[in-house]
């Protein structure tokens, strides 16, 4: 892979500097707000409400059966 | 390299659900690693979440957590070998998502699956026979 990109002109060492960037980007990310990311999640809930009234899916993330269960009734419908 | 599997996923986005307060403990405790999503993952979340406010949390998520897709070089040779791993436990009648993330982590040897499903611990190996590692006991 390695040598194609070569090939086509692409510097490997721009290649392995970008993803350093990528990655120090998301941890710095991650540690600015400061925050424990339970906070942030709870952040996330308020800012997201379920509304009024929303119907409780019967299903148990724990039991696998249940699960495919939910996903089945939600195939996509066969359109003829 | 954590790969997150649906149900943490699901029990992060949705408050109500039973696990919610477990997957926020262990998201305490991993929050600061790197998140990989793989797509057969986010599609089975997406089928556990229908509802608008479900998926607002699930792209909160995504983006405040800076968590990555899964990007195979050969996703075509990848689907190959899921289903060389799904025929081989075919008896267990597993999904696509389990053969995936089996497979990835296989090809990721430093990642750890981030899963509830108790087949990963029992019964579910890499392609070459050895431990799924896990993120969380």
């Amino acid at each position: 892979m390695a040598a194609r990109l070569r090939q086509v002109g692409i510097p490997i060492s721009r290649v392995v500097r970008e993803a350093i960037r990528t990655a120090h980007a998301r941890h710095a990310t991650a540690r600015a707000s400061g925050k424990r990311p339970s906070e942030i999640m709870t952040s996330i809930y308020r800012e997201h409400p379920d509304p009024p009234g929303l119907p409780r899916e019967p299903r148990d993330l724990r039991n696998r059966a249940s699960v495919r269960r939910v996903i089945r009734r939600r195939l996509r419908p066969r359109r003829s | 390299m954590i790969l997150l599997d649906t149900v943490p996923v699901v029990a992060l986005c949705d408050p109500r659900d039973a696990l919610n307060r477990r997957a926020l403990r262990d998201l305490d405790r991993l929050g600061r690693e790197q998140f990989v999503l793989c797509a057969p993952v986010v599609t089975e979340a997406c089928f556990l979440l229908p509802y608008r406010a479900q998926r607002g949390r699930l792209r909160r998520f995504l983006g405040e957590f800076s968590v990555a897709a899964y990007r195979s070089d050969d996703e075509s040779q990848l689907w190959l070998e899921v289903l060389d791993w799904l025929i081989h436990y075919g008896e267990h009648d597993p999904d696509w998502a389990d053969g995936y993330l089996a497979v990835v982590s296989g090809r990721e040897r430093g990642s750890r699956v981030w899963t509830y499903d108790r087949e990963f611990r029992t019964t579910w190996r890499r392609p070459d026979g050895t431990r799924v590692p896990l993120a969380v006991n």
